[in-house]
């Protein structure tokens, strides 16, 4: 592939790149008892990203392959039809030449369909048989595997491989018109034997649901909130690092103005970090970004001060930062653009116990059920939460739903627990009609005067 | 697809063959400038197959993978689903007008020209706000073929274009836009200076910021902010949560669940409308489909295989990707007008809301006809006039207990993302908190 993609861009004029993916995947899915889903399919396909002298981007996506400079052609031309005012300039990298392999212990390929529909089938009746008010069960196997193969005009070359696999399970209770749901996920980028000895954290998804019935909704006010880690990783992630994307902040003066470097967002304990290269490879680890430029750790905020974004070519040379690696692309049907890879709230000191001792009337906020952001403003929904009274975990609460604004709310954080981990589950963020693999972290977060609304 | 047919069918009981081949090109301009340019060439085949009673599904993109194809469709089906499904045969399907040569004649350079007719439109506002569109216009080619002895396609060209305006100023920010789509080019010089219109007004109410106080008030939903109610509604009649009876609606055909003033239906066969087709990607005739009619509530939407699982007939609305299996999706939804201009609506109302989004929209548990959103863009209406902008605001509520009574519905539909048409919807009383 090295050598045909490199003849493709022999008589190829400016900046062009080619990125051509062939990957297989598998997924099993069973609801209430039956199966639901079986298939596996074959994806084969390629993207040219052109940038012509004074012209704009050029793109053409295709699934054949057959012939690669009349595509190269073609995205020449769609990159002479846009004349921009101001040339785009890319920042100068170095071109690398490296071939990422998927580092798989126990690969999914190797194991029978037979073998993860039992494994699936047995998980979904664990589910059924996890509480009495279940109606709607599901659970999910996938795995893929893929290969990328990257090469541009300026002599760099990848090849980057990866294999995922996930185990997701979803359950919902009814009681009368109340009806509750719970979920849970498994992520792995190594071993199959990841979805395996679940058993317990698949019924626990079950129980919550059921227990959710009872629950009673949160009264909406102001409270001092905890947040679980999992709830604080999705949290930095939406509310905070989609406005360290440049490619929003590069011609908006005003954004530019409210994400000034130097500028305090938070306490001096806080530190958030952006990184495509955590290993063992989280859902996030890309290593080398889909414009070739090799990730690293980069600090977005460090002791409280906004210190860093996060690029891909064209945002680094306009802004005249230093490149971070975060240019991605879902797959060759989408070009690549601003996105996070993994995302976390560094390890803070405080324990748990002396982070909820002093509470007297708050919220405990468990795990995440999706959420939106409007530049500064927020609105997530907890997975579940518990209120807290007198210091101590008391009764379960559902309807936790966290509003507000980013820069008030990430002043308000209190504390930083000593407890940090990387969610285990498997995160895909939107942006711009892409999905892309993104992994994220924290300890337990404190957090005073947060808005959860309800009835 | 003939081929593919013949060399699966001695291993299966029936087999049923997709196709879909698209080839768009697509503009963007994004911080007034124009951005992108792209041409997406995609095609791709998927193999659905019954074998001793059960599904199996498999795809491919490989030119060279269709025997791979076919074998990972047999050997899924060992643990498919067992459902009693037939393919349908051969039928003379009515043929919408849904192919426009203007639109496959469209160069890059026309789309480039909308943009500047667009930017045009909002000169104006350049150096308050980031302005962004987009315009695609798509050729789509779909086939299907079946051992029921159907086979056949269609073509269809979709224009489809938006643009938005975006003002961030001292940490606040504003949005504001719209975009639609056709099957046919439409003058669309006009419907951008259209759609650009309200703009001028709703740029000066958003310097205007004003607070709402928390209680239940009359809240008047623009035909994109009504999406907070369409959404749950969306969900509750997916045919997947019949034989769940995980939708509240479940045994609730012919009962009055909404206020009768509410119709709602569903219309896959409107000409010039991105929806529509003769068939269903199952290959049965699309239809309309009422699903509340005066408050009552009608029908839900199947593909065949929740039809099969519910005890029901499918009725057309199964809808797939390459890599997808059928499953029920709705075509060009709709609300009926009702018989209140829009600015009547609003000229009764002493203390209220307009919204015209909101943040969050989906999410939460919306198959119980819950929702409880922060606004996006919403404005304050203080007897009878819109006063300003409302920020840090939430509305709540559940569509089957605040659907009960409207009070108003407006006496026109606008098109919204192409597909939906809804009037303005009047609530009198919805909990809103700020």
């Amino acid at each position: 592939m090295r050598e045909r993609l490199k003849k493709a861009l022999e008589k190829a004029e400016g900046y062009v790149e080619i990125r051509v993916e062939d990957s297989t995947n598998s997924s099993i899915a069973y609801r209430n008892g039956e199966i639901d889903k079986i298939s596996a399919g074959t994806d084969v396909g390629g993207c040219v990203r052109a940038l012509a002298k004074g012209g704009g981007w050029g793109l053409v996506h295709f699934n054949s392959l057959d012939n690669l400079e009349k595509r190269v052609e073609e995205a020449i031309i769609s990159s002479k039809a846009i004349q921009p005012e101001e040339p785009i300039e890319l920042a100068k990298v170095a071109p690398v030449d490296i071939e990422i392999r998927a580092e798989v212990e126990d690969d999914p390929r190797e194991h029978s369909l037979e073998e993860k529909h039992r494994i699936i089938k047995e998980y979904d009746e664990v589910l059924r048989g996890s509480a009495e008010r279940l109606i709607d069960t599901s659970t999910t196997y996938g795995d893929s595997f893929s290969k990328v193969f990257f090469a541009n005009t300026e002599g760099s070359y990848f090849l980057r491989e990866r294999m995922d696999v996930l185990l997701a399970v979803r359950a919902m209770a009814r009681d009368g018109d109340n009806v509750q749901s719970g979920h849970d996920s498994w992520t792995s980028r190594s071993t199959f034997a990841n979805v395996k000895g679940k058993e317990e954290h698949v019924a626990h998804v079950g129980q919550i649901a059921d227990q959710l019935l009872d629950a009673e909704e949160v009264k909406a006010g102001k409270y001092t909130v905890i947040l679980d880690p999992r709830l604080a990783g999705v949290f930095i992630h939406e509310a905070f690092g989609h406005l360290s994307e440049s490619d929003h902040i590069m011609d908006n003066p005003q954004a530019r103005e409210m994400m000034e470097l130097g500028r305090r967002f938070g306490p001096k304990e806080l530190n958030v970090i952006e990184d495509g290269t955590v290993e063992p490879a989280l859902r996030g680890t890309i290593v080398v970004d889909d414009e070739g430029v090799m990730c690293k750790k980069n600090y977005l905020i460090k002791d409280g001060v906004l210190v860093g974004r996060i690029h891909n070519r064209e945002t680094a040379a306009k802004m005249g930062e230093e490149l971070t690696g975060n240019a991605r692309a879902q797959s060759y049907l989408s070009p690549p653009i601003v996105r996070m890879t993994n995302t976390a709230i560094e390890n803070g000191t405080v324990p748990f116990e002396d982070m909820i001792a002093d509470i007297e009337l708050g919220v405990y906020c468990i795990d995440s059920y999706g959420g939106q952001t409007m530049v500064e403003n927020f609105s997530f929904s907890a997975g579940h939460g518990f209120m807290i009274r007198d210091g101590k975990i008391a009764e379960m609460v559902r309807n936790v739903v966290l509003q507000g604004n980013l820069f008030q709310t990430l002043m308000n954080i209190e504390a930083i627990g000593n407890d940090f981990v990387w969610a285990k589950g498997g995160g895909n963020c939107g942006k711009g009609g892409q999905l892309a693999k993104v992994s994220f972290g924290s300890p337990h977060i404190r957090i005073k005067d947060v808005i959860i609304g309800g009835r | 697809m003939k081929k593919i047919l013949d060399k699966v069918k001695s291993r299966v009981d029936s087999a049923e063959v997709f196709y879909v081949k698209s080839h768009s090109t697509e503009i963007g301009y994004e911080g007034w400038k124009l951005k992108r340019s792209s041409v997406v060439q995609k095609e791709g085949y998927s193999l659905r197959v019954v074998k001793n009673g059960k599904i199996g599904f498999a795809a491919t993109t490989d030119p060279n993978g269709i025997d791979q194809m076919i074998d990972n469709a047999v050997a899924t089906a060992e643990f498919g689903e067992q459902v009693d499904i037939q393919f349908p045969g051969a039928q003379e399907f009515k043929r919408p007008d849904i192919f426009d040569e203007a639109v496959t004649a469209l160069s890059i350079e026309d789309l480039i020209g909308y943009g500047k007719t667009f930017i045009g439109f909002c000169e104006r506002y350049r150096g308050i706000a980031d302005l962004m569109f987009e315009a695609h216009k798509t050729l789509i080619t779909a086939k299907i073929a079946n051992t029921s002895g159907l086979d056949d396609g269609y073509s269809k060209t979709v224009l489809s274009w938006g643009g938005y305006l975006n003002r961030v100023k001292e940490g606040d920010v504003f949005m504001i836009g719209d975009g639609s789509g056709s099957t046919h080019l439409p003058n669309l010089e006009e419907e951008l200076r259209k759609m650009t219109e309200p703009f001028h007004r709703k740029m000066e109410l958003a310097e205007e910021i004003v607070t709402v106080p928390s209680g239940r008030m009359p809240v008047v939903f623009d035909p994109k902010g009504s999406m907070v109610l369409l959404l749950p509604i969306r969900a509750g009649i997916n045919g997947r949560s019949v034989y769940t009876r995980s939708t509240p609606l479940v045994d609730k055909e012919g009962e009055k669940i909404f206020d009768e003033k509410l119709t709602i239906y569903d219309d896959g066969t409107l000409d010039r409308r991105v929806g529509t087709s003769p068939f269903d990607d199952e290959g049965l005739a699309k239809r309309r489909i009422d699903i509340v009619d005066k408050g009552v509530f009608k029908s839900f939407v199947f593909d065949m295989v929740t039809a099969a699982k519910s005890g029901r007939q499918s009725n057309g609305c199964g809808e797939r990707g390459i890599f997808n299996p059928p499953s029920p999706s709705l075509s060009n939804l709709a609300v009926a007008t009702g018989n209140t201009p829009k600015d009547e609506m609003i000229a009764s109302i002493d203390e209220g809301l307009l919204v015209e989004g909101v943040l969050g929209l989906g999410q939460g548990n919306i198959l119980s006809g819950a929702f409880s959103n922060p606004v996006g863009t919403a404005f304050k209406i203080e007897k009878g006039q819109l006063v300003g902008r409302v920020k840090n605001a939430s509305i709540a509520g559940n569509i089957y207990s605040d659907l009960r009574e409207i009070s108003a519905i407006g006496d026109e539909q606008s098109l919204v993302y192409g597909s939906l048409l809804v009037p303005f919807i009047r609530v009198d009383s919805l909990n809103v908190a700020s």
